[in-house]
C-alpha cells in the first residue's frame, strides 16, 4: 500500500490546469522532489496533497485513506514553506506547539528533544528564535513540522531564501534526516541540483503533466522524452536532429553534415529521429570504438572548474560539449574545424516529436 | 587598448554618497563593440558606477567621458545612454508591445519601423508570444526580458545592465546570456554589464573588472581570474567562494618548502614557487575543489592529502562535489566528474594535484609562478 496516493488528479485556475490528471505513488519512508519549472504545477500538487486546495477531478489517498474531502487540519500531515513563520518565543516552545494538549508533558519534552538532536539545535532550545541565524530559523521550522507525528511531511522549497552556506548545511541535514528519521516526505524545488542531491526518487512535471519519475541516475542518464533531457543538466542534453539513411543491420543517419552509424534500434516509424547526448559525454578528438562528428567552435565559454565549447555541426545543427581538462581547452580556438567523439552508448534516440523510442 | 577605441571612460572618478566615499579615484575604460563585465560583491560600487555614467549621480571629482566627449554637465536624457535597473520596471497598464516600443515612439519613429524593430527584437529575446499581453500575466523569465528588449531597442551609444538576470531560474539564465552574447557581437554594441556572480562574469566577460571596495583590483579574462588571482581575495570571489583556502606555516627541510597546517604537510613544488620563502610568517593554500579527489577518482600525479568524512553532497548535474569534514573540524571540498554518492559520515583518503596549487604570503598576495594560460 502506497503512502500516498494520488489518482487521477486535476486542478483548474480559471483557463489554467495547474494539474492534469496526475496519477502519482509514494512509498512509505521514501524521499521524493518534485521538480519542474515554474508554473509547472509542483506546488499545486504539493497543496492538494496537504489540502489546501481540493480538487477538481480525482481522489487523493494518505496511508490507504481517501482523504479527497477531508480537511487539512485532519490529514495527518506536517508542512514545511518556503517562507517560515516562527512565533517570537524560545525554539523549544516554537517546537512543542504543535504538540500541546495532545499527549503528555513527559512524552511532549522527549518528542521536542528527539528531532532537536537529530537537527542539532538541542543547546539552541531555551533561545528565543529572534537570536538565531536564518538557517537555524529554519532547522526550527522543520524541526517544528518533524515533531508532529505525520504519514506524510511536505516540504515547499525550503532552501530557496537561503545563503548558500546555509543550503549546504541544511541539505546535510536532510541527508540525516533521511538516515535517521523514519519519515515519508515529498519535497518541492525547481532546482535540479537540490532535487538531485537529496531525492531518492524526482518526479518532473511540466505544464501540470508529470513528465517521468525515477532515480536522479534515471532521469539524468536515461530521459523519457526531450523536456526532461533538455531540463536536467545544465547545460542540458545535447539534441539533435538527423535524417535516416539507412535502416536494418544498422541505422545509418546524417547530422548536418556528417553520417554517422548506431547499433539497430526498433520502433523507428520516421525518417527523422532526434538525437540526445550529454554535453560531458563528448570527447574531443578521435577516438576507436566512438562516433566521430566534425564541427565548427562557434565560441567557448571557460566557466572554471568545466569550460563549454560552442560547435556547430553544419546545417544549424548546434551542440555543446564539455571538457575538465583546460589543456584541451586552450588547444581549441573559434573558427577551428574539429573531430569529436561519443561513446555509442551514450546516444539516445527520441522520436520527431520529443518521446524516447 | 588604444584610446580612441574606448566607447566610454572614467577619469580620475571621485563619488560621494551621503558621508560615503564610492570611488576615491577611479580609471577605467570600456571598449566600443564590446561587452564588458564588471564583477563585484554587493556595495562595491557597481550599481553607483553605472548611475555616475548614466548621469544619475554626479562625480564630485573627474570626468566622464562618452565616445570622446565629457558629459559630466549633461543630463541623463542628453547622454546617449540606455540603462536596465535591477528592479525592473515596466508601465503595467501598457502591453509587452508598447513598453518595448516606448523609447521609440519617444523618439517619433513610423509605425512600420517601430513594429519591425519590436518584432526583430522581441525574436531574438523569444517574447514573441508576449506582445500583446500586459506585465502582469508575465513569467519571471519573460518580465526581465522584455525590460532587456526596451533596453537594447534604443539606439544608444552605451547599455548599462545592472544585475538584469538576478532571480531567474538557472536555466533561463544561461540562456539568457548566450542571447546577450550573441546579441552584443551581432549589433557590436557597447555593453556593460554589471554582477556579483562569479560564473555569470566567467561566462560572459571577454574583459572583467574586478571591483571590491570602489577599486578594480584586476583586470583580465574568466581564466587569467580564476587561474590567476591577483589576492586572495580576488581568489575567494571568483572561485564563488568554493575554493579550499588553508591558513598555515612554511617550513623548509633540506632545501624543500612544505605547507603545514593542523591537517596535513604537503610539499610544495619548487618549480611554482618565485623565490625563497620567508619562514616564520603565515601563509594560504589554495587548491581548486578540482584539484581535490577521493581515492577512487585520482588522476596521474595526483599525491596524498589527508583524509575526511562525507558530509553533505551536491549533484551538479554530471559533477559532484563532496564536502568532506576533516579531523580539525575544517570543511573540505572536492569535485568530481560523475555522480558520486558516498554516505554521510563514510571516511575516504583525500588526494590533489600539486602543480595546481596557489601559495599566498600574510599580505594575500601569490607567491606562485604563473606561466600557463597567459
Amino acid at each position: 500500500m502506497e503512502q500516498v496516493y494520488l489518482e487521477s488528479v486535476s486542478k483548474r485556475f480559471g483557463k489554467t490546469i495547474a494539474v492534469n490528471n496526475l496519477t502519482l505513488r509514494v512509498k512509505k519512508g521514501e524521499f521524493i522532489v518534485i521538480l519542474g519549472p515554474s508554473g509547472c504545477g509542483k506546488t499545486t500538487t504539493l497543496r492538494i496533497i496537504a489540502g489546501l486546495e481540493r480538487p477538481d477531478k480525482g481522489r487523493v489517498f494518505i496511508a490507504g485513506t481517501d482523504v479527497t474531502n477531508i480537511p487539512p487540519g485532519k490529514r495527518q500531515v506536517a508542512m514545511v514553506f518556503q517562507f517560515y513563520a516562527l512565533y517570537p518565543t524560545t525554539v523549544f516552545n516554537n517546537i512543542a506547539l504543535p504538540l500541546k494538549g495532545k499527549m503528555s508533558k513527559t512524552e511532549l519534552e522527549r518528542k521536542v528533544r528527539e528531532v532537536a538532536k537529530i537537527l542539532e539545535i538541542e543547546d539552541l532550545l531555551h533561545v528565543n528564535v529572534n537570536k538565531l541565524a536564518i538557517f537555524e530559523k529554519q532547522k526550527v521550522a522543520l524541526a517544528r513540522a518533524l515533531a508532529k507525528e505525520a504519514e506524510v511531511y511536505l516540504l515547499d522549497e525550503p532552501l530557496t531564501l537561503l545563503d548558500p552556506v546555509s543550503r549546504i548545511r541544511m541539505r546535510h541535514e536532510f541527508k540525516k534526516i533521511q538516515k535517521e528519521f523514519v519519515g515519508t516526505f515529498i519535497y518541492v524545488t525547481h532546482d535540479q541540483f537540490e532535487a538531485m542531491s537529496l531525492a531518492d526518487r524526482i518526479v518532473v512535471m511540466n505544464n501540470g503533466v508529470l513528465q517521468q519519475e525515477g532515480t536522479p541516475e534515471e532521469v539524468y542518464f536515461s530521459p523519457r522524452n526531450t523536456f526532461v533531457a533538455t531540463f536536467i543538466g545544465e547545460p542540458g542534453m545535447n539534441l539533435i536532429r538527423a535524417e535516416v539513411l539507412e535502416e536494418g543491420e544498422h541505422l545509418r543517419v546524417k547530422i548536418g553534415e556528417n553520417t554517422i552509424q548506431l547499433p539497430a534500434k526498433e520502433g523507428l516509424n520516421d525518417n527523422e529521429v532526434i538525437i540526445g547526448f550529454r554535453p560531458e559525454h563528448v570527447a574531443m578528438g578521435k577516438r576507436d570504438g566512438y562516433l566521430l562528428l566534425k564541427g565548427k567552435v562557434l565560441f567557448k565559454e571557460f566557466l572554471g572548474y568545466r569550460s563549454l565549447l560552442h560547435i556547430d555541426l553544419g546545417d544549424d545543427q548546434r551542440i555543446i560539449a564539455v571538457t575538465n581538462k583546460l589543456s584541451h581547452f586552450m588547444k581549441v580556438n573559434k573558427n577551428n574545424i574539429i573531430e569529436l567523439s561519443i561513446k555509442p552508448e551514450n546516444i539516445l534516440l527520441f522520436s520527431k516529436d520529443g518521446e524516447r523510442i | 587598448m588604444k584610446e580612441g577605441s574606448l566607447a566610454v571612460k572614467l577619469e580620475n572618478l571621485k563619488v560621494v554618497l551621503g558621508n560615503k566615499v564610492v570611488f576615491k579615484n577611479l580609471n577605467l575604460g570600456f571598449e566600443r563593440g564590446k561587452l564588458t563585465v564588471v564583477l563585484g560583491p554587493p556595495g562595491a560600487g557597481k550599481t553607483t558606477m553605472l548611475k555616475t555614467i548614466a548621469g544619475f549621480i554626479e562625480p564630485s571629482e573627474g570626468k566622464v567621458i562618452i565616445e570622446g566627449k565629457v558629459v559630466n554637465d549633461l543630463p541623463p536624457s542628453q547622454r546617449n545612454v540606455s540603462m536596465v535597473f535591477q528592479t525592473l520596471a515596466l508601465y503595467p497598464n501598457m502591453s509587452v508591445f508598447e513598453n518595448i516600443a516606448a523609447p521609440l515612439t519617444a523618439q517619433g519613429l513610423s509605425k512600420e519601423e517601430i513594429e519591425d524593430k519590436v518584432y526583430g527584437i522581441a525574436k531574438l529575446l523569444g517574447i514573441t508570444h508576449t506582445l500583446d499581453r500586459k506585465p502582469e500575466t508575465l513569467s519571471g523569465g519573460e518580465y526581465q526580458r522584455v525590460a532587456i528588449a526596451r533596453c537594447l531597442i534604443k539606439e544608444a551609444h552605451v547599455y548599462l545592465m545592472d544585475e538584469p538576470f538576478i532571480n531567474l531560474d538557472l536555466k533561463i539564465r544561461s540562456n539568457l546570456r548566450d542571447e546577450l552574447k550573441k546579441l552584443a557581437e551581432t549589433l557590436s554594441k557597447t555593453l556593460i554589464f554589471v554582477t556579483p556572480d562569479p560564473i555569470e562574469a566567467l561566462a560572459l566577460g571577454e574583459t572583467i573588472h574586478v571591483l571590491i571596495g570602489g577599486e578594480v583590483v584586476q583586470t583580465g579574462k574568466g581564466i587569467e581570474l580564476y587561474k590567476m588571482p591577483i589576492s586572495l581575495d580576488v581568489a575567494d570571489y571568483v572561485g564563488g567562494g568554493l575554493f579550499n583556502i588553508f591558513k598555515g606555516e612554511i617550513i623548509r627541510k633540506d632545501s624543500e618548502y612544505f605547507f603545514k597546517n593542523e591537517d596535513f604537510i604537503i610539499k610544495i613544488p619548487k618549480e611554482l614557487l618565485l623565490n625563497d620563502l620567508p619562514l616564520n610568517s603565515e601563509y594560504f593554500l589554495l587548491i581548486m575543489p578540482e584539484n581535490i579527489k577521493p581515492r577512487s577518482f585520482i588522476e596521474e600525479n595526483y599525491q596524498h592529502l589527508t583524509k575526511g568524512k562525507a558530509y553533505s553532497i551536491e549533484v551538479l548535474g554530471g559533477d559532484t562535489l563532496i564536502y568532506y569534514e576533516l579531523e580539525s573540524g575544517n570543511i573540505l571540498k572536492s569535485l568530481v566528474n560523475t555522480i558520486y554518492r558516498p554516505s554521510v559520515g563514510l571516511e575516504e583518503e583525500l588526494y590533489f594535484e600539486p602543480s595546481e596549487v596557489i601559495l599566498f604570503n600574510k599580505d594575500k598576495v601569490p607567491v606562485v609562478k604563473w606561466n600557463k594560460y597567459t
